[in-house]
């Protein structure tokens, strides 16, 4: 809960300059996509994480990396503050948040769809599109495979969840034999 | 004569100082005699009381033990009882597990393609009649 607190505090102000500069679409994806290049070069992530080095030696480290990565002024400015008061740990829900902002803004719902056979593109768009009309927001569904539901659906968007699947109804079902209703 | 005379009076004396021992010890005895018949009947109200005593003792003895059997009684029942809830109770819940999971295995088996894509077609339709309120 604190790292998301800190995160959303750093992310608002990324969120909030890269709004002033008409960059958010662009310094948003940069975002995401240095979180990934890190994600992929797993010792870089950890040394710049890691508690043990100076900011300094990470800072250092981030120049380099800037050398072969061509990072924008802003996005390296912006790391190189977060290594300096050591928030670079929490670089995967800085950018989690920063979307957050960014669907906000945009009036973009984004959620799960569980489902225990492949959904057809149709059907996703169907749900999206009947979801939009309930929350008034567009809807982005990422689908995931989940067997054990047996058969139906499930949607999460974030608090708000609408079960459908046959697991669910089982249980259910369980509850009344045990209540003897 | 004088010698004679006096011997008479001495032995008249010591008779008559007999006969008043005699019945001082008469009277004596008669007093005891009281006395023994008054403790036998002593003994016997002592003896009486006790009896009494040991029998009301007895009956509360009896009535305690009563008492105290019955809550035992009662206890048991209400012990008893719970225990027989608690089977129901897990009676029902592994009869509902079991239940589906037999459910959940027949599914699994017989659920086709078809049947998955009307489901969600269904879970759609739902959702469109239903408002987040």
């Amino acid at each position: 809960m604190r790292a998301l607190a800190v995160a959303l505090k750093y992310a608002k102000g990324l969120f909030i300059a890269a709004k002033e500069l008409n960059k958010v679409k662009d310094l948003g994806e940069e975002l995401r996509s240095f979180l990934n290049f890190l994600k992929e070069n797993k010792e870089v992530l950890q040394v710049l994480q890691s508690p043990v080095y100076p900011p300094e030696i990470k800072l250092e480290i981030l120049k380099e990396i800037v050398k072969v990565y061509q990072l924008s002024p802003e996005i390296e400015k912006f790391m190189s503050l977060l290594i300096e008061r050591r928030r670079i740990q929490y670089i995967e829900e800085i950018v989690f948040m920063y979307q957050v902002l960014w669907d906000e803004e945009e009036g973009i719902a984004r959620g799960e769809v569980y489902s225990p056979y492949p959904l057809s593109e149709e059907e996703k768009r169907d749900l999206e599109d009947v979801l939009q009309k309930q929350l008034n927001k567009q809807v982005l569904l990422e689908v995931k495979h989940a067997p054990e539901l047996l058969g139906g659906l499930k949607v999460k968007i974030g608090d708000y969840v609408w079960d459908g699947s046959l697991k669910s109804q089982l249980e259910k079902f369980k509850e009344i034999i045990i209540k003897g209703v | 004569v004088n010698f004679f005379h006096t011997r008479r009076e001495n032995l008249l004396k010591q008779y008559e100082e007999l006969l008043t021992k005699k019945k001082e010890a008469e009277a004596k005895y008669l007093e005891l005699q009281e006395k023994i018949k008054n403790l036998k009947s002593e003994a016997e109200r002592i003896y009486q009381s006790y009896i009494e005593l040991g029998m009301r003792e007895r009956e509360r003895i009896i009535e305690e033990a009563k008492l105290q059997a019955e809550r035992i009684k009662e206890q048991a029942q209400i012990y008893i009882a719970q225990e027989i809830e608690k089977a129901k109770e897990l009676l029902k819940y592994e009869l509902a597990e079991e239940s589906v999971k037999l459910a959940e295995e027949i599914l699994r088996k017989s659920i086709t393609p078809e049947d998955q894509r009307r489901l969600v077609k269904n879970f759609i339709e739902q959702l469109k009649g239903r408002s987040l309120n």
